[in-house]
């Protein structure tokens, strides 16, 4: 997940994420479904209609032009209905932006889903009938724009962002939909301390660790990762084994309350430590 | 222990972003609509104040899943603000009455390049089928002939343009038809494969001009001018001009790719290609309309006076339409 900072017009940066590939052909072909489903059931009406009538060739024609500009506004109406979502993308949690953060276009809309067709099918018919794409050519006359249709095509495989041609043109972004979620505070889960730490034994871990060790806490709590990581962080502030021996992980929470507090504090006064100090803690050394 | 700041910051504010989650989350799955005008007059304070949280708790707070929380709810609360604001139909009718014509306009030294190429396929086919017809199929491939070839009696090429029960007409439709989706292939065409610095649309520009003045050619050369012109151009007017349009976007494309200037090449193709989009957008809505044109008025207006009727107005149309709307 490749970041994408976006500016507001308020100034602040937001980091959004680009959706990947395989998201994106996900969404695609959800909606292509969804298109396909209804085209095949207008097409049985027409079909049921043409047995009915004589005049077959008119409704016909209607269903030709039903599927040309179904297909086409389907994503454009919804893409912008939806602020930058269509069903399927509403679905894999993705959805459509700008790139440079101002309000999403109608003709940026209608470009990255016109090219769309163009990207997919021209390809296609260069592999299928390379004849049909310049007819009447020679063939060495072919070579050129036969490169360039491919590598229209391939184009989101290389492209620095992995983006698609029709995004570039269009200027738009995908992005994954950030999910809300206020997860709780670890501190207040935490109970109160027994052993007051010095700042030179808080010290001793910077910003990132801290971090590690929420993420740790929230999300792999395993008494083997708890036990282990309590013998290292133990170690290497100078507490003794039996400080922590019946509870690594109520023991692990009271440092991360403990650091929490002693990192924000000092990052009041402009001092951020993000790593982490070589070496062991030394209490003489230290006073 | 003291209790870390971010703690109590976020104890002190939290009620303002739940307020903000619960207006957004019912605006995404209701649409704004939804919300009071109560709800709504708030919506910009709660934003505002949640940015800045986001902003200070960058500063203050080492809480990681505060941090997510805040960035998550910036961003979905900056979408449903800053997103878009005018409806489906407001952005079309912008479109028609500005961007379209205005792009058309920007372009137009290209436009009158490829109309030059093309004419000039134009007028070198037509020369050389007049002088002996049997040149017609050195430019028009013979699935694309339906039947309608030089050892065609005059009788039936008459024939073909007018449905008097004759059943040719038939095949005619089917013929344009395919003029059709092959003028709107060559129009993207042209479009797409513009970056490679314009040749390969000066030679598909070309090759239409050929196909179009060999198809005239053939017919003025048994005294079918004026009538084959009348069978065309109602709809041919529209579509014509959408495959010069295309030709231009191309043109454009190739140049700015060939010439970029001080800036790098991939990003004034990138420039150009927004700046031409419109157009090629709005030549994909005239291949629309030349096609219905085509396909239900043609069939009902057997009059040769009538038809050219129709295809001096829609010429009128967009003569006025590309020179006069949407200027400021």
């Amino acid at each position: 997940m490749k970041p994408f900072p976006i500016r507001t017009p308020e100034g602040v940066i937001l980091d959004f994420k680009l959706a990947g590939l395989e998201l994106r052909l996900m969404a695609f072909m959800l909606d292509m479904m969804i298109i396909f489903g209804v085209s095949v059931l207008a097409g049985i009406l027409v079909f049921i209609g043409v047995y009915a009538s004589d005049s077959s060739g008119w409704l016909i024609a209607a269903y030709m032009a039903f599927l040309f500009l179904f297909r086409i506004l389907y994503f454009v109406v919804l893409e912008m209905r939806g602020r930058g979502q269509t069903p399927g993308k509403k679905v894999m949690g993705i959805r459509v932006l700008d790139s440079h953060g101002s309000p999403l276009t109608g003709s940026a809309t209608f470009l990255r889903n016109v090219s769309r067709d163009v990207e997919l099918f021209l390809p296609l018919i260069v592999v299928l009938a390379p004849e049909a794409l310049l007819p009447g050519a020679p063939w060495w006359f072919m070579v050129f724009p036969l490169v360039w249709v491919l590598l229209l095509g391939l184009f989101p495989l290389f492209s620095p962002l992995n983006l698609r041609p029709g995004d570039v043109i269009a200027g738009t972004v995908v992005v994954i939909q950030p999910k809300l979620e206020l997860r709780d505070d670890l501190f207040n889960t935490t109970k109160k301390a027994k052993l007051a730490l010095t700042s030179g034994q808080l010290d001793m871990y910077g910003i990132q660790e801290l971090q590690l060790l929420e993420k740790i806490l929230r999300d792999f709590p395993t008494a083997q990762t708890l036990h282990t990581l309590a013998e290292k962080v133990s170690a290497k502030m100078g507490i003794r084994e039996s400080e922590w021996h019946d509870n690594p992980e109520a023991f692990l929470r009271m440092i991360y309350a403990q650091l929490r507090s002693h990192h924000e504090q000092r990052i009041l006064f402009g001092d951020r430590q993000l790593e982490k100090r070589e070496g062991h803690y030394d209490s003489i050394s230290d006073s | 222990m003291t209790q870390p700041r971010s703690t109590r910051f976020r104890k002190e504010r939290q009620k303002v972003w739940f307020e903000l989650e619960a207006s957004i989350l019912k605006a995404e799955s209701e649409g704004l609509s939804a919300l009071s005008a109560d709800e709504l007059a708030r919506l910009p304070m709660l934003y505002r104040s949640t940015l800045s949280a986001l902003n200070i708790a960058r500063e203050i707070t080492l809480d990681v899943a505060l941090l997510r929380y805040l960035e998550s709810l910036s961003s979905r609360a900056f979408i449903m603000i800053y997103g878009t604001r005018k409806t489906f139909l407001r952005l079309v009718w912008e479109f028609v009455s500005h961007e379209f014509p205005q792009s058309v306009r920007n372009t137009a030294p290209y436009l009158a390049i490829s109309t030059l190429i093309t004419g000039c396929g134009v007028a070198l086919a037509f020369h050389l089928v007049i002088a002996d017809p049997s040149h017609y199929f050195a430019f028009v491939p013979a699935e694309m002939a339906g039947g309608r070839t030089p050892s065609s009696t005059t009788e039936s090429l008459r024939a073909a343009l007018y449905d008097d029960g004759g059943g040719d007409a038939d095949s005619l439709a089917m013929f344009s038809s395919f003029l059709a989706t092959h003028n709107a292939k060559i129009g993207i065409t042209c479009f797409s494969l513009g970056v490679a610095f314009a040749i390969p649309v000066i030679y598909l520009l070309f090759y239409n001009g050929l196909v179009f003045g060999a198809f005239v050619g053939l017919y003025a050369s048994r005294g079918l001018t004026l009538e084959v012109l009348a069978w065309i151009l109602p709809h041919g007017v529209t579509e014509l001009l959408a495959v010069l349009l295309c030709g231009a976007a191309g043109l454009c494309l190739g140049t700015s790719a060939a010439f970029p200037g001080e800036i790098s090449r991939w990003d004034n193709v990138k420039i150009q290609m927004r700046r031409v989009g419109p157009m090629v957008i709005g030549a994909v809505i005239m291949f629309f309309i030349a096609a219905v044109i085509e396909g239900f008025f043609r069939q009902l207006v057997q009059s040769t006076d009538l038809r050219w009727l129709v295809a001096s107005s829609t010429a009128i149309f967009w003569l006025y339409y590309f020179g006069f709307v949407g200027r400021r």
